[in-house]
Formats: structure tokens, C-alpha cells, sequence
């Protein structure tokens, strides 16, 4: 069985002159940072696993495969569902 | 023929609770209040809960008693709720800016013209109900139809996640057999009123004598008849929290029902009174419209509004105007559950003095409020209070000024 815990990471994040945000990198809870290549697409829509109100949801590509961030709007913390396997 | 729609989110606290926390979604989940002070009184509950028989209203070991010890009891957290409330009703605005907010989790949408560029009544409303699931993990059951009165209804009937479209064609099938106490106003004693006289649904009153409904209920009967038939023409009146933000109110859920008119007047004082300092510490010193806003027991919301004979910030003005329009609106069918007391309408022009006032008198009072203010922010709230509150000592223990409690605006609001 897959249980999702909900893990706050910090985002790096570039605002360009026009205020488009670009996500550039996140750091994960050892301490590595990741890369995000690209940002596919960003939407309202709540976690499918874990607990949050008002979110929005980012489908990135990180290392060329697609990963989802969610960025509640409420605190502006950052977020991902991390599958643990039980 | 307009389209309006009347939007409920269902279950809306106990869903975000859900929401915020989805290990508690299959248990019974009730939303309590303040739980010192009224025993934590439900306030929303879930479906689950709803099946075992909990209803709004209930005293918190009640409904443990029906749900068992599996119940997960959280305190309501108002303002994630207006939050939430916002979120929605930035949804609505992208189909119409004529939304009236009844309570935190209905509205009512006319979409009259923008039904021309989304299509009908029915698919704005499956768009939205859509819409509200994908973005923000909530329900909507949304009714269709051509009054505010119907399309509440509608809202009522398939739920949760559903559209109901009440229509000239169907309404005589779907509303009429529905029993008369659907209806939005339609309490315990006018129920009671209604069924001796041999009217148990909506279209039984609708197809009664208008007069003879009106001789029993007075202007109510005029409303109801009209209510029954569809032919209530109130209109989606804007309401947003810009409105809110233009007034200074207070509300407050006693620890007990009020069960006559001095209770009432005691409460009002209280609560005028904290609205009276909040009005001086914003710098908004005369308002000239005063509102006040009662909930009986049986949870009907009853509001009214009226004009100050000038503007002013006196608590005593503030108070027995409040006073004077409760007693004109609330027919004591039922106790008292909450209060509410606001001002609107800041004046800001030179004074023009009352012909039978003094100015002397003003300036007293004014020196009097300084004083008062000086000393409340010093040793608290509560160190000085009016002497009628004193009346209940429990009463005089709530500090008012703190509290922040929402309740849905009477349907009737001008």
C-alpha cells in the first residue's frame, strides 16, 4: 500500500520584469537541490492525497521527469505529496 | 424571463475541515463554535454525521451521543472559511458580477445577460459546479430558475455536486408537492399557522386565497402566497466584502437563548457599545444608517436597517435605534440565538445640530467616550461597561470587541 505524506520544500523562484513567475530550482528535505526544467502547466486544484485548502498545483519536469508541486495560497508555503510505501 | 442561480456549498465547513484534514473524511465530523461559552454548539456537520442524525443546533454531547465515539469535533476556524468563500465567489465573478451572499456558503447568481455568452442557466451552472471541484476540491448543489425563491429551492433538492433546473413548465411537479416549511421564512409557528388551515405543501398555499393567508400572517402571507407561486420579483442585489468593509458591526451567539425584549435590549447595548469604540478607533466617528441583525433559535435570519435621526456615534443612539428596529421586524415566535449590531453610511460633513439637542451635551458625551477609551486601553475591554449589561453577569464577562462571528443577511435586506 502507498501512504502520501505532505513535505514542505523550498522553491526558488524568479519573478521577470513583467512579474511572470519562472520556478528554477527546489531543495528537498536532505538538502539536495533539484533543478526544474520546465513548468508544464499551473492551476488551482487541491492535493489528490494529503490535507490543503486553496492550493495551486504545478506540473513541472524535473531531471526530464514530471513531478507536482503545490503552493498553498493561503501561507505561500510550498509542498509535495511523497509516496511512502507501507 | 431571468436565469438565476442559487449556488450552496455543500456541507462548506465541514468539507474544508475534511479538506485540510482527509484522515477524519470517514468519520462523523461535527464544527463547534466557541465551546465555553455555548457547550460547543454544531454548527456544520458532515454527511456522515447528517445520517446519524446530528442537526445544526445540536449541543455537542448530542450529537456524540449519536454519532458515538468515533465523532472528530473541530473548532470552526472563520476566517479559512471566508477564504474559501472568496475563492468560490471569484468563480462566480467570472460568469456574472450580479452575486448576492446570503450567509458564507449560498448565493444567489444572476446570469440573466451573460447567458448569452455561456450558454444557459443549466450549463453556467454545471460549469461552476465542475469549476468548483477541480479548483478547490468542494461541492456545489446549484438550483435553476426563473426567482431566487425557486432556484433556492432547487439548490435543496439534489445534493451534494448536482444542478437542479426548475422551470414554467415543471415547477407545479417538482416544487409544489414539496411541504410548505421548505420555504425560506417558513419557520415552526408559521408552519404551525399554516397547517390549521389546511396547508401542508407549497402549492397548496400557493393555489390558496391570498387574502385569507394575509388576514392569518399579516404582510408575511402577501410574501409566502407569492413565494408559492413564483411570482417574487426581488432581484440578485450585489453584496461582496466590500460592503462589509464599509460598515462596523458586531455580531455575537449568546451562551443562552434570549427570551424576551429586555434580554434583547441588554445585548444590543453590549454589542452598540463595542461598535460605538470601534467606529472611534477607525476614525469614523458618525454613521448615519444603523443595522441590526437577529437569528432566532430555529436559525431564520431577520434584518433591518434604519436611519439616525443625524449622524452620530453614541452608544445609547446606536442602541435603541438597533432596539427599535428589532422590535419592529422579530416576531418572537421563537428565542433569540444571536445578535448582530452594525453602522454604515460614515459621515464626514460639518454637523448639523439637532433642533431639540445641545451642543453641550455632545461635548460631554464625547469627553465621556475619550475618558472611557483611555481607560479600556489601558486596564481592558471590560474594566468599564454600561450598567445594563451589568444586569447579567455572565454577559458582562464576554469581551464583544474580539469576537467575529458570521451570519447570512436576511433575505429582505432593504
Amino acid at each position: 500500500m502507498i501512504k502520501y505524506e505532505k513535505v514542505y520544500v523550498s522553491v526558488e523562484i524568479k519573478v521577470d520584469t513583467q512579474g511572470y513567475e519562472n520556478l528554477l530550482s527546489l531543495e528537498w528535505e536532505d538538502g539536495r537541490i533539484f533543478f526544474i526544467d520546465k513548468t508544464l502547466s499551473e492551476r488551482m486544484s487541491p492535493p489528490a492525497h494529503v490535507g490543503a485548502v486553496l492550493t495551486k498545483r504545478y506540473d513541472v519536469v524535473i531531471e526530464g521527469r514530471e513531478r507536482t508541486l503545490y503552493r498553498e495560497t493561503t501561507t505561500n508555503r510550498w509542498f509535495v505529496e511523497k509516496p511512502l510505501i507501507i | 424571463m431571468r436565469t438565476i442561480l442559487h449556488s450552496d456549498l455543500n456541507n462548506f465547513y465541514a468539507s474544508v475541515e475534511c479538506l485540510r484534514n482527509p484522515e477524519i473524511r470517514d468519520k462523523p465530523v461535527i464544527v463547534v463554535g466557541s465551546k465555553e461559552d455555548r457547550h460547543g454548539i454544531v454548527l456544520a456537520k458532515n454527511s456522515i454525521a447528517k445520517k446519524a442524525g446530528v442537526k445544526t443546533g445540536d449541543v455537542y454531547w448530542e450529537a456524540a451521543v449519536k454519532c458515538g465515539k468515533n465523532i472528530v469535533e473541530v473548532k470552526a476556524d472563520f476566517s479559512t472559511y471566508l477564504q474559501v468563500s472568496r475563492a468560490v465567489r471569484k468563480i462566480y465573478e467570472d460568469y456574472t458580477d450580479r452575486i448576492e451572499a446570503y450567509g458564507i456558503d449560498e448565493c444567489w447568481l444572476d446570469v440573466t445577460a451573460s447567458a448569452k455568452v455561456f450558454g444557459s442557466g443549466e450549463e453556467i451552472a454545471h460549469t461552476i459546479r465542475r469549476r468548483v471541484k477541480e479548483e478547490l476540491g468542494l461541492t456545489v448543489s446549484i438550483g435553476v430558475s426563473w426567482n431566487k425563491i425557486f432556484s433556492k429551492l432547487g439548490s435543496d433538492m439534489k445534493k451534494p455536486d448536482a444542478v437542479t433546473v426548475i422551470t414554467p413548465e415543471n415547477y407545479k411537479q417538482t416544487v409544489w408537492p414539496l411541504p410548505v416549511e421548505e420555504l425560506l421564512y417558513v419557520a415552526k409557528a408559521t408552519k404551525q399557522k399554516l397547517n390549521r388551515m389546511g396547508i401542508y405543501s407549497i402549492g397548496q398555499l400557493a393555489l390558496s386565497d391570498e387574502n385569507a393567508v394575509a388576514q392569518r400572517l399579516g404582510k408575511w402571507g402577501n410574501y409566502l402566497h407569492a413565494f408559492a407561486n413564483g411570482t417574487d420579483l426581488s432581484k440578485v442585489v450585489k453584496v461582496d466584502e466590500e460592503q462589509n468593509v464599509k460598515s462596523i458591526g458586531n455580531s455575537l451567539t449568546v451562551y443562552r437563548d434570549l427570551k424576551n425584549n429586555d434580554d434583547v435590549k441588554t445585548v444590543i447595548y453590549l454589542l452598540a457599545d463595542s461598535v460605538s469604540a470601534r467606529m472611534r478607533e477607525s476614525g469614523l466617528n458618525r454613521a448615519l444608517t444603523v443595522h441590526i441583525n437577529a437569528r432566532s433559535a430555529d436559525l431564520q435570519s431577520y434584518h433591518k436597517q434604519g436611519k439616525t435621526s443625524r449622524p452620530t456615534g453614541n452608544v445609547r443612539e446606536i442602541a435603541e435605534l438597533a432596539f427599535k428596529l428589532f422590535r419592529e421586524i422579530y416576531p418572537w415566535e421563537e428565542k433569540v440565538r444571536s445578535l448582530g449590531v452594525s453602522v454604515s453610511d460614515f459621515y464626514f460633513g460639518p454637523e448639523q445640530l439637532d433642533f431639540f439637542g445641545t451642543v453641550s451635551a455632545d461635548e460631554r458625551m464625547g469627553n465621556l467616550n475619550e475618558a472611557i477609551d483611555k481607560i479600556r486601553r489601558k486596564y481592558g475591554n471590560n474594566v468599564i461597561q454600561l450598567a445594563i449589561v451589568k444586569k447579567d453577569p455572565r454577559l458582562a464577562g464576554l469581551d464583544v470587541k474580539g469576537e467575529h462571528v458570521i451570519h447570512p443577511y436576511s433575505f429582505f435586506r432593504h
